[in-house]
C-alpha cells in the first residue's frame, strides 16, 4: 500500500460522514425547495442543521453560511461578486502573490475588466507585511482578500490583525480557508472577516461540496450573484441544493471542531518528528515557510538541495507526496508561491507532506526512511 | 455585544433619532434644568400642571443618546399623569436603574428599556438626569445636577 | 497595472532602522506589565495617555525599592538610611534639571503637580504685587489648571484675565498677541502643548514676543513633556510645570521650574518644616532654593518615580518616541478620517499625538462606552478645557491620545470600533 501524506489535495471522507450522508441519496432525496411536503421539510432540516455545523466551525452564525459546490466557487462569488456589487465605491483590489489559483485568475480576470488590482509580495516565510498592507489601502479599495494558510507551504496568516486593519478602513475581507478550516481555530467574528471560503473535500467531507461564510452586517453587505436561477441561498447562489454534499459538509465541520483539540496537537507532533528524521540523516533540509503558529500543524514543506526535482518525483514511488520543482535549469516552473518566498533561486528538489487524520507513526518514520534513501542516493549522483 | 446591544435597544435608539416632546412650554407652571458635566448633558425641563395633574411636558437639551432617549421616554411616560403618580414614577425608575445588574428589577414597561444601563454603571447617570430634573420641577427647585 | 507593491519586506525592516537607534515597539510594550490586561475580554488598548500615561515595570520597581530598602525622612537624619534617602530624591531631582535643562538643581521644585506649580507662580510670583487694572494673559485652548489659578488672584484682586484666540483649526493668533500686552500686563501662561487638540505652541515666539516687552512667561508642559525634548533655556520661559504622571512616572509628583533670580525674589508658597533654615515665634528665616517651596515632608518616592521614568524615556530617546509618534499620529489620521461622519477637532499643523473628533449625531459619551466594549479606553467630554469646547460649538469630543507603547494595530483596532458606532448609530 502506498502512503497517503497529499491531505492537502484532498482528503477520504470520514465514514461518519459518509453515513451521514447516505440516506440522503435515497430514501431521504428530498428538494429543500419543496415547501409543501415533508420529503422537503426533511430535506430542508438537515440543510439547516448542516448549516449550524459549519457555522459553528468558524464562530458564525448560520444564517451567514451560502453552500456552494467548493472552494473555488465560494472564491469566485466573493471576489467577484464584492467587486461587481462595489464598483461604484472604487475599483481597487488587494490580494497577495501566493493565492491559491482559484483567486489568483479571479483577480487576472477582473484586472483584464480595468480593476486595479495590487498583489501583496510576502516575506521568506509567506507572510504578508502588514505595514505594506497598510499602505497599499486607499480610498478606492473595496476588497482585500488573504488566505488563512497556504496550500503549499502551510503558512497561516495573521487574520486578526489583517481582519483589524480593513474594518479600520471599512474595507471588505475576503479570506480563503479551505486549507485552514478544521486544521487551526477560525473565529470569523475575532478575525473581522467579512467573507470566507470553505470546501468539503480538504476536511474529510466529500468532493463538490462547499461554502462561502458571508457577514450579515448593517447595513448589508454587498455580493452579486454569480450564478442566477431560482434565488436559492438568498438569491446568492442559485441551484438545487446538494443536500447530501451538505450534510457531509457539515458532519466534516462539526467532527473538525470537537476532534481539533486533540488532533491538532497529534498532527503537530507527527510532523515534527518527520522533520527530525530528515534533518538527523540528511545534511541540507531547508523548510520552506514559517515554523510554529504560523504553519498549519499537518504541513512540512522542504527543500533538498543538490537534488533533481523530476529525479526526485521519479524515485519516490509509493509514497504519495506532492512535489514542487524549485529547479531553476530544468523544464519544471517553480512553484509561484516557492519563486514568491525566494525559494525558487536555488537549484534542489522540493517536497509537500501533507498529514491526516489516518497518518500514523509507523507511516512517519516508513517515509522518513524512504526520503532519505532517495535523496541520499540521488545527491550521491549529482 | 452582547450587552452592548441592550443598552443601545432600537426603542433607545429611535427616541434619541426622533426624541418626543422635544420642544418649550411658554408658559410653563413648572420648569428645571439639568446638568451633567460629565458628559456635559444639558436638558432644559418644562411642565403644565393644572389641578394636580401633568397636562403637558417638554424638553429642550443636547445629551448622550441614554439621557436623551430617557428624557424623551420619560416625557410620554408622565404625560396625562397626576403628580404623585409621576413621584412614583420617579422613585421606581430610581429603583430600577439603581439596582444591581444581577438582581431581578420591577418591570416598567416601556422604561424598562433603560435598564440595560445597570451594566454600565458611569451611564446610570445619564438615564436618570431627566428624572432627577422632573422632581427639581416638581419640588419647584430651578436646577439640578447630578454631581 | 498589475503593481507589486513596495520592496521586500527585509529591505525595508533595514530601511527603516537605518540612522536612528532601533525602536521596537513590542519590547517597550513589555516593559509596561498593564499592557497585558484585558478588558471585557479584549486585549486592551489604552489611548488615554494625555490624562494619565501607563507606568513601567523599573518605575513600579523603584517606588517598591524606596520602601523596601530606604524609606526614611530626607533632610533631617544623620543615620545612614536619611543619607541614603535624601541623596535618591536630590539625584531625582538632577535628573529632572538635566531632563529639562535648566541651570541649577535650584531651579527644579518638585510641586503634586502642575496645577499645583501653576497656582504656585499664581499666588507666590503674581499675587503679592498685582494690582487692580492687571492683567493676566492666557491662551483659549488651556486646560482648566491654567485658568482657574488666574482667575482667583485676578478677581481677589480686581485684575484681568485677557485671551489669546486661535483659528478653526486650533493654532493660536500669535499675531495677535504683541497688541494683547500692555504695560498692565503681569504673565503670559500659556500651554506648550493643547491636551484637548494636540496643537503645540511656538513657546520661543511667544517669549520672544512677551520679554520685549518685559513680560515673564510661564508654559504648561504637562503634555509636552512626554512627546518632545524640553529645554527651558533654549525656550527661554520663566516658569515651566510638568505632572509626574504623564512622564510615565507615578501620580502626586509634579515639577516647577522657575529662573533662579525670579524663584528668589518670591515669598514662600506653604509654610512648615523643610523650607525654614531658622524658625522663632517673632520670624523664620526661608531656607535655600528649592527648598523654600518644598514645605513639608516631600513626595519622596514620587521623586525618585519621576526620576526613573525620566531616565527611562531618556534611554528609549525623543528621536524614536518622536518618530514613533508621528507616525502613529499620521496613520491615526488616515484611519479616522476613513470613517464616515467622524471630523477630527485641532488640525493644526504644529500638532502632536492627539486626535480628537467628533462624529454626526452621535454623543461622544456613547461612542467612548462602546468602543470601551471593544477593550478601547479613549477619553470622552470636554478635557478640563470647556472654553474649547465652547470655540468650536460643539459640547464635548472624543480624544484618542498616543504614547510610546501603542500600534499601529491598536489605531486600527479604534478605527474598526468606531466603525461599529456608526453602524449602531448609522
Ligand atoms: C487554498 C485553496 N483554495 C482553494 C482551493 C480549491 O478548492 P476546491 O477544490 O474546493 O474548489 C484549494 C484546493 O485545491 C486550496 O488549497
Ligand atoms: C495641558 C494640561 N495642563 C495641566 C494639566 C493638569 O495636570 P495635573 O492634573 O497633573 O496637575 C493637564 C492634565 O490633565 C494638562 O493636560
Amino acid at each position: 500500500m502506498p502512503i497517503y501524506l497529499d491531505y492537502h489535495a484532498t482528503t477520504p471522507v470520514d465514514p461518519r460522514v459518509l453515513d451521514a450522508m447516505l440516506p440522503y441519496f435515497t430514501q431521504r432525496f428530498g428538494n429543500p425547495a419543496s415547501r409543501q411536503h415533508s420529503f422537503g421539510w426533511d430535506a430542508q432540516k438537515a440543510v439547516d442543521a448542516a448549516r449550524e455545523q459549519v457555522a459553528g466551525l468558524i464562530g458564525a452564525s448560520a444564517g451567514e453560511i451560502v453552500f456552494t459546490s467548493g472552494a473555488s466557487e465560494s472564491n469566485n462569488l466573493a471576489i467577484k461578486g464584492t467587486a461587481c456589487a462595489l464598483r461604484e465605491r472604487g475599483n481597487h483590489l488587494i490580494t497577495a502573490v501566493t493565492e491559491h489559483k482559484s483567486v489568483l485568475d479571479t483577480f487576472k480576470r477582473l484586472q483584464g475588466e480595468g480593476f486595479d488590482v495590487t498583489f501583496l509580495p510576502v516575506d521568506s516565510d509567506g507572510f504578508i507585511d502588514l505595514d505594506q498592507l497598510r499602505g497599499s489601502l486607499s480610498d478606492k479599495t473595496i476588497l482585500v482578500s488573504v488566505m488563512a494558510a497556504n496550500n503549499e507551504i502551510g503558512t497561516v496568516q495573521r487574520l486578526n490583525e489583517i481582519g483589524a486593519i480593513t474594518s479600520a478602513r471599512g474595507v471588505i475581507f475576503h479570506t480563503d480557508a479551505a486549507q485552514a478550516a478544521g486544521k487551526v481555530p477560525l473565529d470569523v467574528n475575532a478575525a473581522n472577516v467579512d467573507l470566507m471560503s470553505l470546501t468539503g473535500h480538504k476536511c474529510y467531507g466529500p468532493k463538490g461540496a462547499g461554502a462561502l461564510f458571508v457577514r450579515r452586517r448593517k447595513p448589508k453587505l454587498q455580493l452579486a450573484c454569480q450564478i442566477d436561477g431560482g434565488g436559492h441561498e438568498g438569491g446568492l447562489r442559485s441551484g438545487t441544493l446538494n443536500v447530501p454534499g451538505i450534510v457531509g459538509l457539515g458532519a466534516a465541520a462539526d467532527i473538525c471542531r470537537s476532534e481539533m483539540p486533540s488532533e491538532s496537537p497529534r498532527l503537530r507532533d507527527l510532523r515534527d518528528r518527520l522533520l527530525a528524521s530528515l534533518r538527523a540523516s540528511l545534511p541540507h533540509v531547508r523548510v520552506n515557510g514559517a515554523l510554529g503558529d504560523g504553519r498549519l500543524p499537518h504541513n512540512l514543506h522542504v527543500t533538498f538541495d543538490g537534488v533533481e526535482g523530476e529525479r526526485l518525483l521519479m524515485a519516490i514511488g509509493d509514497l504519495a507526496v506532492s512535489t514542487g520543482s524549485a529547479c531553476s535549469s530544468g523544464s519544471q516552473r517553480a512553484s509561484h508561491v516557492l519563486e514568491a518566498i525566494g525559494a525558487a533561486d536555488r537549484p534542489g528538489a522540493s517536497i509537500r507532506f501533507g498529514l491526516g487524520r489516518w497518518t500514523t507513526e509507523a507511516e512517519i518514520d516508513a517515509a522518513a526512511e524512504r526520503v532519505v534513501k532517495v535523496v541520499r542516493s540521488l545527491q550521491v549522483l549529482t | 455585544m452582547s450587552d452592548l446591544s441592550d443598552l443601545y435597544q432600537e426603542v433607545i435608539l429611535d427616541h434619541n433619532r426622533r426624541p418626543r416632546n422635544f420642544r418649550r412650554i411658554d408658559p410653563a407652571s413648572h420648569h428645571a434644568d439639568g446638568y451633567n458635566p460629565l458628559c456635559g448633558d444639558k436638558l432644559s425641563l418644562t411642565l403644565q400642571v393644572d389641578g394636580g395633574s401633568i397636562a403637558d411636558v417638554a424638553f429642550e437639551g443636547s445629551g448622550c443618546a441614554i439621557s436623551k432617549a430617557s428624557a424623551s421616554l420619560m416625557t410620554d411616560a408622565v404625560k396625562g399623569k397626576s403628580v404623585d403618580e409621576a413621584r412614583s414614577l420617579f422613585e421606581r425608575f430610581h429603583r430600577m436603574v439603581t439596582t444591581p445588574p444581577d438582581l431581578p428589577v420591577e418591570d416598567m414597561g416601556k422604561l424598562s428599556v433603560l435598564a440595560g444601563v445597570r451594566e454600565f454603571p458611569v451611564r446610570v447617570k445619564c438615564a436618570s438626569l431627566a428624572w432627577h430634573t422632573l422632581k427639581a420641577a416638581l419640588d419647584r427647585k430651578a436646577a439640578v445636577s447630578t454631581e | 497595472m498589475t503593481s507589486v507593491a513596495g520592496m521586500r519586506n527585509a529591505e525595508r525592516r533595514t530601511r527603516t532602522t537605518e540612522g536612528t537607534k532601533p525602536f521596537d515597539v513590542q519590547r517597550v510594550r513589555a516593559d509596561f506589565p498593564i499592557l497585558r490586561r484585558q478588558v471585557h475580554g479584549h486585549p486592551l488598548v489604552y489611548l488615554d495617555n494625555a490624562a494619565t500615561t501607563q507606568k513601567p515595570q523599573v518605575v513600579l520597581d523603584a517606588l517598591t525599592r524606596y520602601y523596601t530598602d530606604i524609606n526614611s525622612n530626607v533632610h533631617r537624619g544623620v543615620h545612614n538610611l536619611s543619607e541614603l534617602a535624601t541623596e535618591a530624591y536630590d539625584g531625582a531631582r538632577t535628573k529632572v534639571r538635566r531632563f529639562f535643562n535648566a541651570a541649577s538643581d535650584r531651579e527644579i521644585v518638585f510641586t503634586r503637580n502642575a496645577t499645583e506649580g501653576i497656582n504656585l507662580v499664581a499666588f507666590a510670583f503674581i499675587r503679592p504685587t498685582l494690582q487692580p487694572g492687571d492683567e493676566v494673559v492666557i491662551s483659549a485652548m488651556e486646560h482648566h489648571s491654567n485658568i482657574v489659578p488666574w482667575q482667583l488672584v485676578c478677581e481677589e484682586r480686581g485684575a484681568r484675565l485677557r485671551v489669546l484666540p486661535m483659528d478653526d483649526r486650533g493654532e493660536l493668533l500669535i499675531d495677535q498677541l504683541d497688541a494683547l500686552l500692555t504695560d498692565r500686563t503681569r504673565i503670559v501662561a500659556m500651554s506648550h502643548m493643547s491636551n484637548a487638540l494636540g496643537t503645540v505652541n511656538p513657546i520661543d515666539e511667544i517669549v520672544r514676543i512677551a520679554h520685549a516687552r518685559g513680560i515673564p512667561v510661564l508654559a504648561d508642559g504637562s503634555q509636552a513633556a512626554y512627546h518632545m525634548p524640553v529645554d527651558v533655556q533654549a525656550l527661554g520661559v520663566d516658569f515651566y510645570v510638568a505632572t509626574g504622571h504623564k512622564l510615565y512616572g507615578p501620580t502626586g509628583i509634579g515639577v516647577l521650574y522657575g529662573r533662579e533670580k525670579l524663584l528668589e525674589e518670591m515669598p514662600p508658597f506653604l509654610g512648615g518644616g523643610d523650607m525654614i533654615s531658622s524658625v522663632t515665634f517673632e520670624k523664620s528665616t526661608w531656607n535655600a532654593l528649592p527648598f523654600k517651596f518644598e514645605a513639608g515632608t516631600p513626595h519622596i518616592e514620587g521623586a525618585i518615580g519621576l526620576g526613573t521614568a525620566i531616565d527611562y524615556i531618556t534611554g528609549i530617546g525623543f528621536d524614536a518616541i518622536g518618530a514613533h509618534e508621528r507616525d502613529l499620529l499620521e496613520y491615526g489620521t488616515t484611519i479616522l478620517e476613513s470613517v464616515p461622519t467622524v471630523r477630527l477637532v485641532g488640525t493644526a499643523p504644529r500638532k502632536a499625538s492627539i486626535l480628537s473628533f467628533v462624529m454626526e449625531n452621535v454623543h461622544p459619551h456613547d461612542i467612548g462606552t462602546i468602543v470601551d466594549r471593544e477593550g478601547i479606553a479613549i477619553r470622552t467630554g470636554h478635557h478640563c478645557a470647556q472654553p474649547v469646547m465652547d470655540r468650536f460649538c460643539i459640547p464635548a469630543t472624543a480624544r484618542a491620545s498616543l504614547a510610546i507603547y501603542n500600534t499601529r494595530a491598536e489605531i486600527d483596532a479604534l478605527g474598526a470600533a468606531l466603525r461599529k458606532v456608526h453602524e449602531v448609530f448609522g
